[in-house]
């Protein structure tokens, strides 16, 4: 984790109105580099940039002001779109909008067919894909008689089945239920983690942003916050300010040190807040 | 307003893809109560709330609204659709209409009510979920997804259901945007007097806002019981696959190990209040 393999320097991102004639800025100044294998999190509310400034990572949407380095490729470099694409794999919210083929493996197979990738080394791309989401056994299977959280990892392996350096998820959970938010978490941590895999996650689900190694708060299309999830946090106020959610443990204990009480703030999780707690009332039994 | 007499319902039946999904579901749901209806995905609870206003018939057993009988030769079920508002995941993907005015006022002019009463109640609507007038007469199709769900919930609103049944209304919404929505439906169930039953995957939503919980689990009525008393049974609820809110996780283990803390906690709130008191003596010895 220590080379930079995206590095966005000023970007500034608005979009014309046809009714106003006005430009609309929805980045305005965005300064951010994201090392190899790191698990990033960008966390905003609804509005405030986060999905705009995904769209800048693979060269959907160029920069109005200001770049943004894939790898050293500037993403406004038309003729070099598809080596950006090839290197930043995107998973977007809706898994139905996502699928093409009628068989699992199929639609895993769809990019690197395009690619024009040989056969047997798209037989070798799909299987690994499959079995780096745990969808293996599903591989025979019709997409659409799968469950939420099922889709969703197929869609992340027929990314996978690129080879990207870098994979862009964009609300992945978003339509799913809690059991199939925790398979994509689990799936994304497990790539992160074991294949190096270096990971940009756009939620407003602050559980999910807890889990990341860093984490950016997006406001108004500036950062607003940045830092470890034990850092950003314990920042309640702050992040309430922002529209956004804090764990309940960490909430429990910032209240709880607005009282007087001297704890930890850096408390993301029941086990730990259990533990901070049980140390400090357990002084004075 | 609402009772079930062993309800059940068998998807496909007779056919090799026989499902059960209710088995032998009896409760009854009082006038103006806020019910959080939970249970995993295949639980049932999605199939319960479709037969609540005659989309679905049950396959066994009776259901009753306000009295009347549904699916019962006697029973108007217009009118129970009209008394029984549902609105279901991602209401705005139904929205159809040219303006937000229109949309809302397709559940009115179903009804037969005169423009000056459909207007009124468009207005009324509107002004309960929170969308400004000048809204109004744009398209709903230019609006952000907080606001199109809003125009949806608006026109299941302008019918003037006796109960309002919503399905995880808070679905994608960020977190400013989901306690908006939660804030509005609880205004409404107070001020219009309504029978609220609100279908969550979020404990921790359910818990600001039930007075019962209702518990599905594999077709059956698993616990039906107030907020408290539900929550303090947190093992039972992750053995069904369901969690209980994190801050109740937090003080049932603090219980465990011997410190003096009530049970059935479900809010940050009441954890504080139960938790300075035993912090502050230290700070006390401390000075």
């Amino acid at each position: 984790m220590h080379t930079d393999i995206i590095t966005i320097s000023q970007l500034c991102f608005q979009y014309h109105n046809e009714e106003t004639g006005l430009d609309i800025p929805v980045l305005q100044g965005i300064d951010l580099t994201v090392k190899k294998g790191e698990f990033l999190a960008v966390l905003g509310h609804n509005g405030s940039g986060k999905s705009t400034l995904a769209k800048h990572l693979n060269a959907i949407l160029t920069p109005t002001s200001g770049k943004v380095l894939v790898e050293g490729i500037d993403t406004a470099d038309e003729k070099r779109l598809y080596d950006i694409r090839q290197r930043v794999g995107m998973v977007f919210q809706n898994p139905d909008n996502q699928m093409v083929a009628n068989i699992v493996e199929e639609d895993v197979a769809f990019a690197p067919e395009n690619l024009g990738v040989p056969r047997d080394e798209i037989r070798k791309r799909v299987d690994a894909a499959l079995e780096s989401v745990g969808m293996t056994k599903f591989k025979q299977h019709a997409p659409h008689m799968l469950s939420g959280g099922q889709k969703q990892r197929i869609a992340i392996a027929g990314v996978l089945a690129m080879q990207p350096d870098i994979l862009v998820l964009d609300e992945p959970t978003a339509m799913l239920d809690p059991s199939g938010r925790k398979e994509i978490m689990q799936a994304i941590k497990r790539l992160n983690r074991e294949q190096g895999m270096t990971v940009v996650l756009i939620t407003h689900y602050m559980d999910e942003a807890v889990q990341a190694d860093r984490v950016v708060v997006i406001d108004h299309g500036t950062i607003r916050m940045e830092g470890t999830p034990q850092a950003v946090f314990p920042k309640v106020k702050e992040l309430k300010g922002l529209g956004l959610d804090t764990p309940q443990a960490t909430e429990l204990i910032y209240l709880l040190n607005q009282k007087g009480a001297n704890l930890n703030p850096e408390i993301l999780d029941s086990e730990t807040c259990v533990a901070e707690l049980l140390r400090n009332i357990e002084i004075n039994r | 307003m609402i009772k079930l007499e062993q309800v059940g319902y068998v998807y496909m039946q007779g056919g090799p893809f026989e499902k059960t999904a209710l088995n032998n579901v009896s409760l009854t749901i009082n006038r103006g109560e806020f019910i959080g209806l939970i249970g995993h995905t295949g639980s049932g609870k999605s199939t319960l709330i479709q037969m609540l206003n005659g989309l679905l018939k049950p396959t066994s057993g009776k259901i009753f609204i306000d009295g009347k009988e549904l699916n019962s030769k006697d029973t108007d079920m217009r009118q129970i659709r009209f008394d029984v508002g549902l609105v279901m995941q991602y209401p705005e993907y139904q929205l159809f209409e040219e303006t937000v005015a229109k949309d809302i006022a397709f559940g009115p002019t179903n009804m037969g009510l005169s423009p000056e009463e459909i207007e009124e109640r468009v207005k009324f609507a509107a002004n309960m979920v929170g969308l400004k007038p000048a809204l109004l007469d744009k398209s709903p199709f230019d609006l952000s997804g907080g606001q199109k769900r809003r125009v949806a919930i608006a026109g299941v609103l302008a019918m003037e259901p006796k109960v309002l049944i919503l399905d995880e209304p808070t679905a994608g919404l960020d977190p400013a945007g989901r306690d908006e929505i939660l804030f509005k439906i609880k205004d409404m169930h107070e001020r219009m007097d309504m029978t609220v039953i609100l279908v969550s995957h979020s404990m921790e939503d359910i818990a600001k806002l039930a007075d019962r919980i209702l518990v599905m689990n594999q077709g059956e009525v698993a616990m039906f019981d107030r907020t408290d008393a539900v929550f303090r049974r947190g093992e039972e609820l992750t053995r069904m696959g369901l969690n209980v809110p994190q801050i109740t996780r937090i003080t049932d283990s603090l219980r465990k190990q011997g410190v003096p803390i009530r049970e059935g906690i479900y809010t940050v709130e009441d954890a504080l209040n139960e938790l300075a008191p035993l912090l502050r003596q230290e700070g006390a010895r401390l000075c």
